[in-house]
Parts: C-alpha cells; structure tokens; sequence
C-alpha cells in the first residue's frame, strides 16, 4: 500500500521529468503531416523497444534482490559472528551473531573500533593477531577474552583474514566460553600438582643434605657412613 | 426555357456552396487531425523520455544490486571460518572456499555430496544429532566434529567446533566450521598431564 503511494509520486515525478527534458529537446520548425505520421511511427516502434528493456530491467533487478536477501540471510543470520575490519581496527560490517557477542545491539557497534570489546589482558593477543593477518595474507587464529558481560567471562576463538580484492579484515568468531572453563580449571590442577611435586622435590632435597652431613659427622666421629646417596 | 436556366444556375450556385462547404469542412477536420496528431507526438514524446529516464534508474538500481551481491558473496565465499548449507537430508547445497579446504576437496566437486563421507566415524552420532535437533528445534545448536581431511598428499582429520542455525525459510542449515585442531590438541595433552598426575600421585591436592 505504501510502497503504491510512493510509486504513484515516482511516476508523476518522472512524468514532470520527462515533460521539462522535452522541452528542451523540442526543436522548433514545424512539421508536415506525412513527417508526423512518420514520426509518430518512430517514436512507436522507439516505445515499444523501451518498453521492452524496461521489462528486462525490472525482472534484473528482482532478480538481484532476491539474490541480495538470499546473501544478507547467509550473512545477517549465520550462526557464528562475523566482522569486518579496516585497516584501522573499526568495524564496517557484522551479523547479529556477532552483534550478541560483543553485547551490544548492531547499529551501536558499527564504526567503533573492535578494540573496544576486548578486555585488557588480551589486548596485546589481538594487536599481534591483527598485525599478523595483514603481515601474511593467510589465515590467522586467536583466542581472545571479550568484555561483553562484565559479570561473566566471555572466551571467543577467532579466525582472521584479509580479502583478496579490498584490503578490508574479515573475522569469524565462535564462544568457546565452556572448553576455556574447562582448561583453566585442568591448569589449577595441574599448577597444584606442580607446586606439591615442587615441595616434595624440596622436601627430598633437603633430606639428602641432611644424610650427607649425618655422613659427614660419623666419618668425623670415626665412624663408617651410614647412608648412601 | 428561362426557368430551366434560372434552374441549373440555382444548382450550381448550391453546388458551388456545397463544395465551399466540405472544402470548409474538410480543412477543419484536417486541422483537426493535425492537431490530434501534435498531441499525439508530444505524449509520446513525453512518454518515451519518461521511460528512458525510468531505464536509466532501473540501471543504475541494478548496478548498485550487483555491487551489494559482489560484497556479500566475497563476504561468504572468502570468509576465514567454513560455511556450509546442507539439506534435510545433509547433502552439501553450497559451501566457500574455507569449508572446501576443511574438507579436502574442491569447492564444485562438494556441492551435493553428502556431507556425513567426510566425517569421522566417531563423529557421525554427534553430527545425525545436530542436524536432527536443528531442523526440528530450529534453535542454535553447536557441537565438535572430527573431519577426514583426505587429499593426494594428506590424509590427517581435523578437529572442528561447528554453530549450525536453520535459514530463515527453515529449507536449509546453515553451518559455520572452526578449525579448533590445535586448542584440541592442546586440551588433549593437558588432560593426559592432569591423569597421569593423578594415577601417580598419592597427594592429592
């Protein structure tokens, strides 16, 4: 309904167009009929032939909106984030994926630098990752700590690559939040092994110390060793 | 004899004004057309002129279609992450040129094949599950698949974290593949470290 109103002011816009164009093309001597009859013929023919490409154009250019719908889907509604970078580190472009990672809505990330949505422990990773992707033209990887909920930690993994044509950065981003939990919590085990073995590791030095003096002794004492080390 | 003259010059002189008249008549009607034809010209005039104007608009909306198409296919096709459409059935109906290196082949040669030859054996519950869930919950879903990468040269698998989310008609699945083989790596190796320790150790912390 909207779109007939818009369409109605289009055409009579187009109309007043085309009336003030022909005006100035239209010449000024005058014409006989035969020369009119002629004429009318021409532009005719001439119509019809608009007509036609108009047809064409109309049913190009469905076609390449239903093409660009088809693309914004694969893009807008993929299931990881995707952004795109300049060379500068701001955002022109992501999906709403990538939108609920970075916690904010769409429009308000759009132009901000990405930077922004990191916190600050893995910010030097990302300026290396970034300066990387640029450095060799292929394919890079990181993994990141974003800053979209202050309460809970968010973890992404991140692909990065520069497009073959325009120098712009594309990054794909997936939450791996539950694996990095996962890991850190395998690493305070393993620290706490390694700060127990560490201790047994003392604890066994400090015995064989204590042997070697007792042996020390005993010699001194006249004695034979007692423990062998 | 008189009467008769006084007659035929009556008919002339009626002829003579009947002629007058359609000569009359028949300048007006040609004026007429002539004026209908100008009419005629300057419509079509104006018609054509619009319809060149509205052409050239169609052109340069096209020309923008094609430039936003251009964009989004490179966004697609060349994105770092593997992008993957597959059917109900789990047959390939497009994927980029990341997803077609995953997999190990090239990108023609994929599109309809079923998706599942490439999976390790091990992974085929996972990925029938996803598929299944994703279809009929219509939810994002994730999970991790190991994928036979197998080329002339190469023949290793890759460890993969896959989002799939059904498209907004619900015809297809849409697929992201991270290729997460070296954090697997890694998470493998430190829960051996972490068992080991375990086995070995009397203390436990």
């Amino acid at each position: 309904m909207k779109n007939q109103v818009v369409n109605k002011s289009k055409v009579k816009e187009l109309r007043q167009m085309a009336e003030a164009e022909l005006k100035t093309r239209k010449s000024t001597k005058s014409v006989n009929e035969v020369d009119n009859l002629k004429l009318m013929h021409e532009l005719l023919v001439h119509q019809i032939e608009l007509q036609m490409q108009n047809e064409e154009l109309m049913k190009a250019r469905e076609e390449a909106e239903a093409a660009i719908e088809k693309c914004v889907n694969l893009y807008d509604f993929a299931p990881s984030g995707y952004v795109t970078l300049s060379e500068e580190g701001e955002i022109t472009n992501l999906n709403f994926s990538a939108g609920i990672m970075l916690g904010k809505d769409r429009i308000h990330i759009k132009n901000s630098r990405f930077g922004l949505y990191i916190s600050q422990e893995s910010l030097e990773l990302f300026n290396d990752f970034f300066e990387r992707i640029f450095r060799f033209r292929k394919k890079q990887s990181c993994e990141l700590l974003l800053k979209s909920s202050p309460d809970k930690p968010y973890y992404a993994h991140i692909d990065g690559l520069v497009s073959q044509n325009t120098n712009i950065c594309m990054l794909t981003m997936i939450d791996i939040t539950e694996r990095k939990k996962i890991e850190l919590e395998l690493q305070k085990i393993l620290d706490q092994y390694k700060n127990l073995n560490g201790y047994f590791i003392e604890r066994e030095m400090r015995m064989i110390d204590l042997k070697k003096e007792i042996n020390e002794l005993l010699i001194k004492s006249g004695c034979e060793e007692e423990y062998l080390i | 004899m008189k009467n008769q003259d006084k007659f035929v010059n009556e008919a002339t002189l009626l002829r003579l004004i009947a002629e007058e008249e359609l000569k009359k008549d028949k300048s007006a009607t040609s004026d007429m057309v002539e004026f209908d034809n100008l009419k005629l010209i300057h419509e079509l005039h104006v018609h054509q002129i619009e319809l060149e104007m509205q052409n050239e608009e169609l052109k340069k909306a096209h020309n923008q279609a094609y430039e936003a198409i251009e964009k989004y296919v490179e966004l697609y096709d060349y994105a770092p992450s593997g992008n993957l459409s597959l059917s109900k059935e789990g047959d390939i109906i497009e994927l980029n040129y990341s997803a077609a290196a995953m997999l190990g082949n090239e990108r023609n040669l994929l599109k309809n094949k079923r998706f599942g030859l490439y999976i390790s054996h091990d992974s085929l519950g996972t990925f029938n599950r996803l598929l299944d869930r994703s279809f009929r919950l219509k939810e994002k879903e994730s999970c991790e698949l190991i994928l036979l990468h197998k080329t002339d040269t190469v023949d290793k698998s890759i460890c993969v974290h896959v989002d799939a989310q059904l498209s907004k008609n619900a015809s297809k699945c849409l697929l992201t593949m991270s290729d997460i083989s070296e954090r697997k790596k890694l998470e493998i190796e430190l829960n051996k470290t972490v068992e080991l320790l375990r086995e070995h150790n009397l203390y436990k912390p």
